[in-house]
Order: structure tokens, then sequence, then C-alpha cells
């Protein structure tokens, strides 16, 4: 894992200094030389969610169809969904699996699973609180994360429970588990979408990428961050 | 220089020609909405084009409004049909629509409304006074026709507003009292007399009584319908979606001359669920969608990256509430149905219920907290809301007559009523030891509501109550509800309003949708005679002022003399929509309690075509 970290590593800074070299933007070949080689999967998603266009042009529908579901790499996967949406198929990870199990079926597989986990917050979503997020999210594996997940939907601003751009920082670099962490993560993620906050500005490309990689799998507030200022940067 | 004299003042005539011919042929007195000013402020004049795509999780019902009880068909009949005045969509103020305005003589008594001139029907036929006395003389006030319109247009010495035309453009309405929301009762939507008035057993006795209330039905096909709403039914296929495109005629226009409705075309599909309109929401199926609190943490990280917004805003318009059949069984001589009706109509039995239903938890459980417990008839936005001091004060709840979550309480007037548990299985029995227990319904499909009603059943299991809970398709359900003595128990919502007397048809003891006892027409409980009372003296007053305090004693002798309707909570709004759709700021319900989504369908526009 390691070395593949480094060759990945490797991969996706090449790319990175070479356009800063440059001084252009990235390119197609920039972002399918990440998306097809990255192992580190925020930064494999964002280089894939700026190449919706082109998996658009160059692929058939039942192309994306199947790289949506079985791509090898996670930005593969989020480029061919966001495909496909265009021709108005939307590929639900959590449809399957809600469809197949009920709720006490899918935290039991959550404990081994992040789809299932992440499915069975989506199936209860209704039913949880506050509390019970914040609770959950207090714990460990992936159960925890999808907890975190969700409960950083109650933390973004414009929701329930917003956090305020301080709040979503520190709960991100400093919450007690990754669960929390995530969730502070999803807040200031969309504190950073909207524009309402500059963390991470003075950070370049390579830093973000150095980041994402030591955050990957284990600092999940911090990897998710590093992921959205990443696809905004692919997306110059 | 005469020549070019004579060229110029040709241009310009061609020039100004031009300017005024933006309106279709022969219409005089177009609306039009000046966007971005005071009058509209925070919209913006829009662009025609694209297609707008929602979601609904019933099939419609008909294309009659006239005889129209549910959502599941007004949502379509509102943008296919219009009214002689209709409510601002953003301050909820009535505003003329198919009128330019009206007269109010001094004495109060009569009422002339000016119809707008050149005005066609969707089939090309023109529009004129006869279809507003057609839909009121012959359909709304005509007996034989099913319609929830009529109720709320009786004056209180019982007769109704005379309506006669002085001229092709001109309705005068004489009523014998003051009426004081006589604007308000004219938003019952027009019907075309060239079409509908060989349907008529009143006007053709060669159609057999009652006929009416059969026609435009789904077979009915799109083109032998006509309205004077934006859109016209293009096609209809059950369980996928109605097709719904421009009205070449409708009369609205903005402040450019660009002819309304902006989008050409305006498609519902046909869901099995909420949980899947959120689904197509996010695959960018559907453009708009109100959304479930539940909903929120799902969509906000994600509105960003997706270019949509989600929306919470204030209270609702409407009412969530579980309501118990005082008729179950009337007539059929069933002892077990007997001795269940007896139990619904014993106050101490609703009130028990009142203190068992756990609100504190449907707010937290159902609306992620963004939720009010309500109490009242009158929707909490209503300037007549008796939770306010004053007509249009500020809300302070000094009045409210709350039922606060107490089992013991529950418990205890259960206990006097006389029905404790007599053979140790947990459930209360009646005096011959029948169980007491009765079947719950709601619609299936409805989250919400089958959410409230299993915390509900769970509520009542603590108290002893057993309940059978099963959702039921949202029409079945209705024809329940209005079949007098069918259903035991039900979870439903009414859509509310700015004027108490537009619930007139529900308050009222002869009400068509006072169903919960349909029997008080002929034998009225005294606290019923006394809320006919106070509906009838709110009309008589043009003083706001004076007609808030028997609205408001209306809403208090509700809650505490009768609980047709046990009233759970208020929802605050909550709405997702995306981005390229303009004018969104439409969407608050608050301005709009005609539902439909709370969107005005006439004034949103796709930005760049759509998405």
């Amino acid at each position: 894992m390691r070395s593949s970290g480094l060759r990945a590593l490797v991969l996706a800074t090449f790319a990175v200094a070479a356009c800063a070299v440059v001084g252009l933007g990235y390119t197609e070949s920039d972002l399918l030389a990440i998306v097809n080689g990255e192992i580190v999967p925020e930064v494999s998603i964002a280089a894939g969610a700026n190449l919706v266009d082109y998996f658009f042009d160059n692929y058939t529908q039942e192309e994306l169809l199947v790289e949506a579901t079985s791509g090898l790499t996670p930005g593969i996967k989020v480029a061919a969904a966001e495909a496909l949406k265009r021709y108005r198929i939307f590929v639900n990870p959590y449809e399957d699996l809600i469809a197949a199990y009920t709720a006490d079926e899918l935290k039991a597989m959550g404990a081994t699973s992040l789809p299932a986990a992440q499915a069975y917050y989506y199936m209860i979503r209704g039913d949880v609180t506050l509390e019970s997020l914040e609770a959950d999210a207090a714990g460990i594996g992936y159960l925890a994360q999808a907890a975190g997940e969700l409960l950083g939907g109650y933390y973004s601003p414009g929701s329930f429970n917003p956090l305020t751009l301080d709040e979503a920082i520190d709960l991100t670099e400093n919450g007690a588990t990754p669960g929390l962490r995530l969730a502070g993560g999803v807040a200031l993620a969309t504190y950073i979408l909207l524009g309402e906050s500059d963390y991470g500005a003075d950070m370049s490309d390579e830093d973000l990428i150095t980041g994402a990689l030591a955050a990957t799998g284990f600092d999940l507030g911090l990897a998710r961050v590093y992921q959205t200022l990443l696809t905004q940067r692919f997306a110059q | 220089m005469k020549k070019v004299g004579l060229i110029l003042v040709g241009l310009l005539l061609v020039f100004s020609a031009a300017a005024v011919a933006q309106y279709y042929d022969g219409l005089q007195d177009p609306k039009i909405y000046d966007l971005g000013s005071d009058e509209y402020p925070g919209l913006e004049a829009g662009v025609n084009g694209g297609t707008f795509y929602i979601s609904a999780i019933s099939n419609p019902k008909k294309w009659n409004d006239v005889t129209a009880h549910e959502t599941s068909t007004t949502q379509y009949t509102n943008v296919m049909f219009r009214s002689l005045v209709t409510i601002h969509p953003q301050t909820g103020a009535l505003v003329p629509e198919l009128c330019t305005g009206w007269d109010i003589s001094a004495d109060g008594l009569v009422v002339t409304f000016n119809l707008r001139k050149g005005i066609k029907w969707s089939d090309g036929e023109v529009f004129d006074a006869e279809d507003v006395l057609f839909t009121y003389n012959d359909l709304i006030l005509n007996e034989d026709v099913e319609t929830d319109s009529r109720d709320g247009l009786a004056l209180p010495d019982g007769t109704f507003p005379v309506m006669t035309a002085i001229d092709s453009h001109t309705i005068r309405l004489e009523m014998s009292q003051i009426f004081r929301p006589v604007f308000n009762q004219f938003t019952f939507n027009i019907m075309p007399e060239h079409k509908l008035a060989d349907t008529v057993h009143k006007l053709n006795p060669a159609v057999p009584a009652g006929n009416f209330n059969e026609v435009w039905g789904l077979d009915t096909d799109p083109a032998d319908l006509a309205g004077l709403g934006p859109f016209v039914v293009e096609s209809y296929a059950p369980d996928q979606n109605v097709t719904m495109v421009r009205n070449p005629y409708y009369y609205a226009y903005d402040q450019n001359g660009t002819q309304l409705p902006y989008v050409d075309k305006y498609i519902i599909l046909t869901v099995e669920s909420q949980d899947v309109s959120l689904l197509k929401f996010r695959n960018g199926e559907i453009d708009a969608l109100g959304i479930r609190p539940s909903d929120v943490p799902i969509l906000v990280p994600e509105a960003a990256l997706n270019d949509f917004e989600v929306k919470i805003g204030s209270g609702v318009y409407g009412t969530l509430w579980v309501s118990f059949n005082e008729d179950f069984g009337l007539g059929e001589g069933d002892p077990v149905k007997d001795q269940l009706r007896g139990l619904f109509r014993d106050i101490r039995f609703r009130k028990a219920v009142s203190h068992a239903m756990d609100k504190q938890s449907i707010i937290n459980n159902l609306y992620n907290g963004l939720a009010a417990p309500q109490w009242a008839t009158v929707s909490v936005p209503s300037p007549f809301y008796g939770g306010r001091d004053v007509y249009g004060g500020p809300i302070t709840e000094s009045s409210a007559v709350n039922y606060e979550y107490d089992l013991t309480a529950a418990a205890g007037l259960l206990d006097e009523i006389g029905i404790v548990d007599l053979d140790g299985d947990g459930y209360r029995d009646f005096a011959d030891g029948t169980t007491v227990e009765f079947l719950l319904e709601t619609n299936a499909g409805n989250t919400l509501r089958e959410g409230f009603c299993l915390i509900l059943a769970a509520d009542l299991d603590d108290i002893g109550l057993k309940v059978n809970f099963q959702p039921v398709d949202f029409n079945t359900l209705v024809t329940r509800l209005l079949g007098g003595t069918l259903y035991e128990a039900c979870v439903l919502g009414l859509t509310g309003g700015n004027d108490p007397n537009g619930g007139a048809n529900v308050q009222r003891t002869t009400g068509g949708l006072h169903f919960w006892h349909y029997s008080a027409a002929d034998e009225p409980y005294e606290y019923e005679r006394r809320i006919d009372e106070l509906y009838d003296l709110g009309l008589l007053t043009f003083d706001n002022d004076e007609a808030f305090g028997y609205y408001q004693e209306s809403q208090i002798l509700y809650a505490t003399d009768s609980l047709g309707m046990l009233f759970s909570v208020n929802q605050q709004f909550t709405y997702a929509i995306y981005n390229y759709v303009g004018n969104q700021e439409i969407a608050d319900v608050t301005a709009t309690p005609s539902g439909n989504n709370g969107l005005a369908w006439d004034l949103v526009f796709l930005e760049a075509g759509g998405r």
C-alpha cells in the first residue's frame, strides 16, 4: 500500500507540477491520467468530477452504466455516474441494498461494508435525531463513518443545526473520532462550496494531494475537504 | 419632404402596431405582471422555453375541477383553469385575475366585477360573462353538482349572492347581507359554458340528473377539455405522467410583452413514493421538490455542488390530524359499530387521545425539529389564526388550547368513560368484554403520515387502546372519508388558507367536508350550532378585527368541545429547487396557500433552456 501510495503521489503530483510549470489549467489528458491511475480516492474523485463532459462525449450509455458501477477507480465511477444523469439515469448506490435488505440487516452488514453502512443511515434518516447521530458518529468503523456523513448534513450551513465556520474547522481538525471529523469536514466543505470560506486557499495543489494521501481512510474530515478543494482546482 | 414625412409616419405606425400586436388577436385587457416592481418584488422577467418537471405520488382522479375534493386532482386543475380573483403569490392578498377589478356599493351589498376583454379559452372560443354565470349559477349553486365550493358562499340567512350579467363583460353580485369574504369565495375556477352546458341536467334534461359529476373523467380526450389557465393537458399516462403544454391563449404577459407561462411544457411524473421523488430530484429528473425534513441533511451538503438550493421557510398552510368518525356505522344496527361510535362521540375519548399524542416526538422524529404543535382550525400563516391576539397581529399563543402530552391524564379520562382492561391483556375493553380496537388509515406512500400513524399507534397502545394501522390508496381513502359511516379513524391533512370562511365546508354542520359528523346536518351538537353562528357573524362585517374575534372564539370552542380533527403539528416549509429555475422565490408557500407545490407556474422560467 505504501509503495502504491507513493506511486500514486508521483502520478498526481507529476501532472499537477507539469501544469504548474506550463501555467495552464488541467487538460483532459491530465485528468484522465489521474483518474485512471490515482489510488487516493479523494484525488481520483476530484479528477473524475471534472471529466463528466469527456465521459458523456466518448462513452455510450451502455458503457457508462458499466463504468458507473464497475469502473476501476472511484473517479471513473463518479464521472460515469454524473454523465449518466444526462440520460436521466441515476446510479444510486443505495437503491439495490435498500430494496434487498432490512434496516437491521444493513446495520449488521455495515460493520464490514461502507456502502451497507451508508445505505443503513439513508434508510433510517427519518428516524434519527441529532443526539443519536452524534452518539453514533463518536463510535468507530463504517457505521460511525456513515453516521458522521449524515451528521455533517445537519451541521452544514443552511441545515438544521449548522456549525459556525470556526466550529466546522475545529471539528474537522480536532474531532474526537473519524466520524465526528467527517461530520465537520462535510460542513466545512459546504462552506467552501458556497464560497463562504477560504480554508485551504493558501495550499498548493501539491499540498492538497499530499494532504489527501495522508488523510484518506483515516482523517476523514480533512480528506473530504481536500477532495472538495481539489475538485475546484482541477476545474480551473 | 412631405414624402419623407409620410414614410416616417408610416414607419412609426408600423412600429407602434408591432408594439401592441404582442398580445394575441383580440385580447384587450391582458394581465400584466410587472416583475421586479413593488407589486412583484424580487422577481424578474424571464424567457420562454423549456420543460419544467415535478413529481406527484398520486394520479389525478379527474379533470373536473368543480367536483374535485382532493389535491391529487386540483394540483392539475389549478393550472388548467382560472378564477375571477386569485391570491397574490407573494403577499397572500386577493387580487384580480379574470377581472380587471371590482366596485363595492356604498351599502356593501352589491359588487360589480369588470371582466378582462378579449380572453379566449384554450380552444379559441371567446370567454365572457356567460361562462361566469354558467359556473356560478348552473354548477356551483346547482344542488345536483357535488362541489365543495358551494358551502363557503352561503350567507347567514341561508341565501346565496345573486349573480347577473350587466353586459358581456360586467358581472353584478347582489347580497342580502354584507358578505365580508366575498372576494375570497370567488376563487373558484371558471368553467367553459360552450363545452359543458349540455352535460348539465338542469340545462339539458336529456342527460340524467347528476350527469355533470361524471364528466371530464380521465378517459376524456384532452382535446375535448378547455381552460383559461396557463397550461392544457396534452396527454395522461396512468402511473407514469401527466404532460401539459402552454395554453396558446393564456392572457397573462410580463412587462416586456412575453406571453406566459414562460415554460413550454410542464410534466408531472407519477412516482410511488416521496423517496422516489427525492431520487428523481437528485438525479435531475425533476426541477423542484417539496421535501421532508429528513431530506434536508442529505441535500444540503450536495446543494452547492449540484447547483440547487434547499429552502427552509416559515410555517405552512394546512394541517395534519387524526379524526374519529362520530357517525361510524350509523344506521346499520351493528352493535359492535354502535359501541365504537359511542366511544368516538365521547369528548373525553378525543381529549384522551389528544393527551396521548406525543407531539414533540412527532416534531423530532418526523420533522427533525422543523415543526410546532398545532391546535387551531385556521392555518398559522392566516391573519385570523387564533394564536394571535388581534387580526394580523404577532403570534403570542396566549389563547391556545393545548393538550399536553400526559399519559396519566389520558388514562384517567378513559377510566372515567368506563373502558378498562377487564381481561388483563393490556388492552381496554367495553363493558361487554369486547376489546376496544379500531382501524387507523392513511394514504400509502406518504411517509410523514405513515410515520405519524405509527407514532400515534404506539402512543395509544401505551394507554391500552388497540390500533390496527392500514395505509391505503389516497383516492380510496378519500372515498371512505366522504362516505359518512365508513371510516373509523383516519390521518390526513387539509390545505388551509388565509380566510377561515374558506374552511366553512369543513367547519359548518352542513359542510361537504364535515366528514366526522355528517349527521350534524340534522342533529347538531350545541357547540356545533355555536360554531355555525360564529361563522355567520364572521361574514357580516367588513371590520377584520371584529371578524377576528368571532373566528378566534370558534377556534377555541372547536379545540375545547369538538376535536373532530385532532391536530398534531404544523410543518415548516422545506423545498429544494435547481438554481436554473428563475423566479423560484415564488416557491414560498406562505404566500401561496393554494397548494400545488406552492409555485406559481406561469411565473417560473428556465435559464438557458433548463438543465
